[in-house]
């Protein structure tokens, strides 16, 4: 029983180690190569928890290969862009100058019904709208709309807005991160004064502040806890 | 550049280091088998004594690397080794030398095999 758990915490920290060094591309949208390398340490990682009579070595030391190879392709890839088109492959046009590429769709093993589902998953539900449709390596299908079709932005209507920087939280929970505070260019003066405006006394009855450098400011107050 | 450099470092410091834990168990398995031919050979002669006292040897050769063995090899491989060596050294013990014939040939048999499957080979690979 002990070994068992002491076994599953050395997997998990190792997993939580490796998966840390190899980015964090690892938790969103996967390319094939970093596909395969999470697939295969998912079961590496199981498998010497389910069974104690595999040493820990055994799953231990694939992962930190397959680490190895992970970390060296990829730097590979980035260096040279023809060895990312032959492991990444290259992102596909489904439909190039509003014409649906019908020769790619079939290639990607893309059906025109596949194609509508994921343009409507963008709010895009009129084909004809669309000037180009990629499918990038990591699977994800982008739409460009035609000019006249595209949300008009604060720069197309002309106006001038204000740039109030980043929103930073400033009290998390009832803590003032003073980091962010300094970041602001705030100091705990304006933190008491903009808390009293919304009606608080101090940070910790604050659940959220969020701020950005034009002072404008977002608060939640804390709810009593049950 | 510099985690890729760490990356094919630790890759090549693996790979060295599963060539030296092969070798390693090369010169181990050898050497164990070495001392059990012997004492079977002692055996063959009627000397029961000597061969009694080389199995012991070779026995306790293998506790001793118990951890190691634990580490790098298979379970169910190191309790089928210990079992073996159990099973002669009670057949000996027991002056049951006709019995312990057979029991040397398989404990050889599975020493060698502990060397076979870290042995880089077509077979083992595949």
């Amino acid at each position: 029983m002990t070994i068992i758990i002491i076994r599953t915490l050395t997997v998990y920290c190792a997993l939580v180690v490796f998966m840390r060094l190899m980015g964090k591309r690892q938790l969103s949208e996967l390319e094939l190569p970093e596909l395969a390398v999470a697939v295969l340490i998912a079961d590496l990682g199981a498998h010497p928890l389910q069974d104690i009579g595999i040493p820990l070595m055994n799953g231990l030391l694939p992962i930190a290969v397959l680490f190895c190879c992970e970390v060296l392709i990829s730097g590979a890839a980035l260096k040279f862009p023809r060895l990312r088109s032959a492991l990444f492959g290259r992102p596909s046009f489904l439909i190039r100058e509003g014409r649906i590429v019908q020769s790619e769709m079939r290639r990607c093993r893309f059906t025109p019904d596949e194609l509508a589902e994921q343009l409507r998953s963008k709010n895009i539900g009129d084909l004809s709208q669309v000037q180009y449709a990629i499918l990038e390596t990591d699977g994800e299908l982008n739409a460009v709309l035609y000019p006249q079709y595209r949300p008009a932005t604060a720069g197309d209507l002309g106006l001038v807005t204000g740039d109030g920087g980043y929103p930073m939280i400033v009290v998390n929970d009832g803590r003032v991160l003073s980091g962010n505070l300094r970041a602001l260019g705030r100091d705990e003066r304006w933190l008491r004064r903009e808390l009293k405006r919304f009606g608080i006394s101090a940070a910790r009855e604050a659940y959220l502040l969020v701020a950005d450098r034009n002072g404008a400011t977002y608060c939640a107050p804390m709810e009593a806890k049950r | 550049m510099k985690k890729e450099f760490c990356a094919l470092a630790l890759l090549l410091a693996l790979l060295a280091g599963g060539l030296l834990n092969a070798r390693y168990l090369r010169g181990f398995t050898a050497g164990l088998n070495e001392k059990l031919s012997r004492s079977q050979e002692l055996c063959e002669a009627g000397d029961a004594a000597g061969a009694l006292a080389l199995a012991r040897e070779a026995a306790g050769d293998w506790r001793a690397r118990e951890l190691y063995a634990g580490v790098f090899i298979r379970h169910a491989e190191t309790d089928a080794v210990t079992d073996a060596f159990l099973s002669l050294l009670g057949e000996l013990e027991s002056g049951e030398a006709g019995a312990a014939q057979g029991l040397y040939a398989g404990l050889a048999a599975r020493i060698e095999n502990l060397y076979n499957m870290e042995r880089v080979s077509l077979g083992s690979v595949f």
